[in-house]
């Protein structure tokens, strides 16, 4: 029985599993929870889309194809990411869309853009113009318009050129939380599934042996 | 080496499934009930392995120790890995629950390969056994990337250069696999040969 050899092979057994639990950790150490694992990030400026894409552990998929779907399933267009894995597009139709990554080797992953992105970023740069000359007009001493108050076009206008001007570095961070690490809890939450599996297959076979043993 | 959802096509998804499927069947009654331990041992070091990620060209690559699991297990490989890329797709996301079937063939065919292959070439002189264990590591990885392209044939059309890729993509893993491998069955022959496939039990 090799549950007898192991019994009287304790030390070595002990041995072994120390030495693979110093190898996983190891391991752990070296390269904490990295994977290859694509994910792909888009957000809307304007009329501008901009995407990032990123392997699990943080490399740049370069020359990875970027395509462009709407609803129903049409290319709009497509695209291939730069060494920093960025593709940015003008976008054809403010409605949803979907932005698919394939890197190749079975690797893809997607992002939706939807209609509603797009009502709250329709700020267009040829607006700038006209909010430089207001805020230089405002600076300026005794205006009427200042006395008039701004029109409901141009204080919406300002307010989105700052907004978006405001939660670049925002939206940035949030793409490099897209991240996806993998924590501790999840690698230690499988190892013990497994380890629940095979108690329980243990278990199973220890009824089956008790059963033939009392029959 | 895990496929995404959404990348092959319903006849590859299903041959892959009833594959899978007729695998684990013959894993679970070729098991030795009695070492289901070490199916559960080797099994979690199959989940844990796919997170040693190696940076390599445009492209990234992962262990796998395919090769490993197949030697010590046989056709007990089968529901290991198929345990383990369950665990894997539900907790880190690799792959896809549709693709399981596929990846399960991608990782499990040549490690039920391997064990064939080189069971008996590490019960040989240490240099043989050495070269024995080094192949396993190495041409389970080889075997994947070969599986991985021809999976990809029917969505990718051009498979020379794809294959070509994948394999040159994953030739640092088969090297480190490789020495893996030998490191471990060199171990094991020394402190517990009991384990190892065709030894007296």
């Amino acid at each position: 029985m090799n549950i007898l050899k192991w019994g009287s092979n304790g030390r070595i057994i002990r041995k072994t599993l120390c030495l693979i639990a110093l190898f996983c950790m190891g391991f752990l150490n070296c390269s904490p929870a990295l994977a290859h694992k694509v994910s792909i990030f888009g957000w809307v400026e304007g009329n501008t889309v901009h995407t990032q894409s990123k392997f699990m552990g943080g490399k740049r998929p370069e020359q990875a194809l970027v395509e462009v779907f709407d609803t129903s399933g049409n290319l709009l267009l497509k695209g291939k990411t730069d060494s920093q894995g960025l593709f940015s597009f003008q976008t054809p139709i403010k409605s949803d869309m979907q932005i698919v990554l394939s890197t190749g080797m079975g690797h893809r992953a997607d992002w939706m853009i939807t209609s509603s992105d797009f009502q709250e970023t329709v700020t267009e740069p040829k607006h700038n113009h006209n909010i430089k000359t207001i805020t230089q007009r405002d600076s300026h001493t005794s205006n009427p318009s200042l006395e008039k108050g701004l029109s409901a076009a141009e204080i919406t206008t300002l307010v989105e050129t700052t907004m978006d001007r405001k939660l670049k570095p925002l939206m940035d961070r949030i793409a490099a939380m897209n991240e996806n690490q993998i924590s501790m809890s999840d690698i230690l939450g499988g190892i013990g599934c497994i380890l629940g599996l095979v108690g329980l297959v243990t278990y199973i076979q220890y009824c089956r042996k008790r059963n033939d043993v009392e029959r | 080496m895990h496929i995404s959802e959404g990348v092959l096509n319903a006849p590859v998804l299903i041959s892959g499934a009833t594959l899978a499927l007729a695998g684990t069947a013959v894993g679970l009654k070729q098991m030795d009930y009695d070492r289901v331990a070490h199916v559960g041992v080797l099994a979690a070091a199959f989940f844990v392995a796919s997170l040693i990620h190696i940076n390599v060209g445009p492209s990234s690559a992962h262990l796998i120790l395919n090769g490993l699991l197949g030697l010590l297990l046989g056709w007990a490989a089968v529901p290991a890995i198929l345990v383990a890329l369950i665990l894997q797709s539900i907790f880190f996301q690799f792959g896809g629950i549709t693709t399981l079937g596929v990846n399960t063939i991608l990782m499990a065919l040549p490690a039920v390969i391997c064990y064939y292959a080189f069971r008996n070439l590490i019960h040989q002189s240490p240099v043989l056994a050495m070269i024995g264990s080094f192949s396993c590591g190495f041409v389970s990885v080889l075997l994947s990337a070969i599986l991985l392209a021809l999976a990809l044939i029917f969505t990718e059309k051009n498979f020379w250069s794809l294959s070509g890729l994948i394999v040159a993509a994953n030739l640092p893993v088969m090297v480190i696999e490789g020495i893996i491998t030998v490191f471990c069955i060199t171990f094991l022959k020394k402190v517990h040969p009991e384990i190892l496939p065709g030894s007296p039990k």
